[in-house]
């Protein structure tokens, strides 16, 4: 089986640091992005099979990157992040073709999990 | 007012509450969500020692001062919470007005920073203190960095300060950038007017030839 490899784009830096550093001790390749620019960058010259990005960042929001890779990396699928108490940015998301979306804070085995149904799905 | 008989300043002070309030609860999640990474971080290393690969007690104690300061960023965001809650205690009360505009720039620098835009404050040298409710001032200058915030470009600066205006105080809010109209700011701009009346004082807006300033002359307490 192919290892998994995903991005992580949220400008909580310390975040997605270490979410990535416990990834990658389970085996999973991760890369980060502190925000929407700089994970579209990124995923032009090194492609993952899933992203997950926070909806509320700088610059270009989550919906926005989720747009853009649907649009030019749709083989990436997108998990949204979402700090709301409630369930509508992650539907919304779903909506613009997210696959997923967890709230903060964020389980790591049920992000894994949600992480390799959107694999599987492929 | 609506058929209910609530005014603009009413549903203006309730989304100025519920604003706020939302994007505090949002910077404590992200606090949160830091904290369960590091203690996740934690208990795998403590899980790897286990199974016999040696517990790097350098890395625990990164992970020991990086929850530190969450919590401290924690306790911050919380008594700026805790000052906001309480602006509401009395609704005749001599409020200094340099603390209040520090608070309120504080409460809304999420809001900026999610625009990419740079808030500062300029406060005058000597105390300034009004008279009245420290919720309505809070709420006036909330509603003037808001209308400024809605059009600001990535890379704008947006500056609040007062100083003494004679007998009274001169808090001002400008930005480096041309003003915008937009559907979004306008309860903002429309509820200032009312908001500095109800201080003693009144609003101007000076918006000409790329100029975004919006002026609050209000009483100083003796």
């Amino acid at each position: 089986m192919e290892k998994l490899k995903v991005i992580l784009v949220d400008d909580e830096e310390e975040f997605i640091t270490t979410l990535a550093e416990r990834l990658r001790i389970r085996g999973i390749d991760t890369l980060t992005a502190t925000d929407g620019e700089e994970a579209l960058r990124l995923l032009r010259s090194d492609p993952v099979q899933v992203a997950v990005v926070d909806v509320m960042m700088p610059g270009i929001g989550g919906l926005d990157v989720l747009k853009h890779i649907n649009r030019n990396h749709p083989a990436v699928r997108v998990i949204l992040l979402t700090g709301r108490g409630s369930t509508k940015e992650g539907m919304e998301g779903m909506r613009l073709g997210a696959f997923d979306y967890l709230m903060k804070p964020v389980d790591i085995e049920e992000l894994i999990e949600k992480m390799s149904s959107a694999t599987s799905k492929d | 007012m609506d058929e209910e008989g609530r005014s603009l300043p009413y549903w203006h002070a309730m989304a100025c509450w519920s604003a706020i309030t939302a994007s505090v609860s949002h910077e404590l999640k992200n606090v949160i969500a830091v904290i369960g990474e590091l203690t996740g971080l934690q208990e795998d290393l403590l899980a790897a020692a286990e199974q016999g690969h040696g517990l790097d007690t350098a890395k625990l104690g990164t992970i020991s001062g990086k929850t530190q300061k969450q919590l401290a960023r924690a306790e911050a965001i919380v008594q700026r919470l805790n000052r906001f809650a309480h602006t509401v205690d009395e609704p005749d009360e001599s409020t200094d007005v340099a603390q209040t505009m520090e608070l309120v720039a504080s409460l809304c620098q999420r809001l900026a920073d999610l625009g990419e835009v740079r808030l500062e404050t300029r406060a005058h040298g000597e105390p300034l203190r009004t008279q009245g409710s420290a919720f309505v001032l809070l709420q006036a200058i909330y509603a003037a960095i808001r209308t400024t915030l809605q059009g600001a470009p990535r890379g704008a600066t947006i500056t609040v300060s007062c100083e003494p205006d004679g007998d009274g105080i001169m808090l001002v809010v400008e930005a480096n950038h041309a003003f915008e109209e937009h559907e979004e700011c306008e309860p903002h701009r429309s509820v200032l007017a009312l908001l500095a009346r109800e201080l003693g004082g009144k609003a101007e807006e000076h918006l000409a030839a790329g100029e975004t300033r919006f002026v609050l002359r209000i009483p100083r307490a003796v």
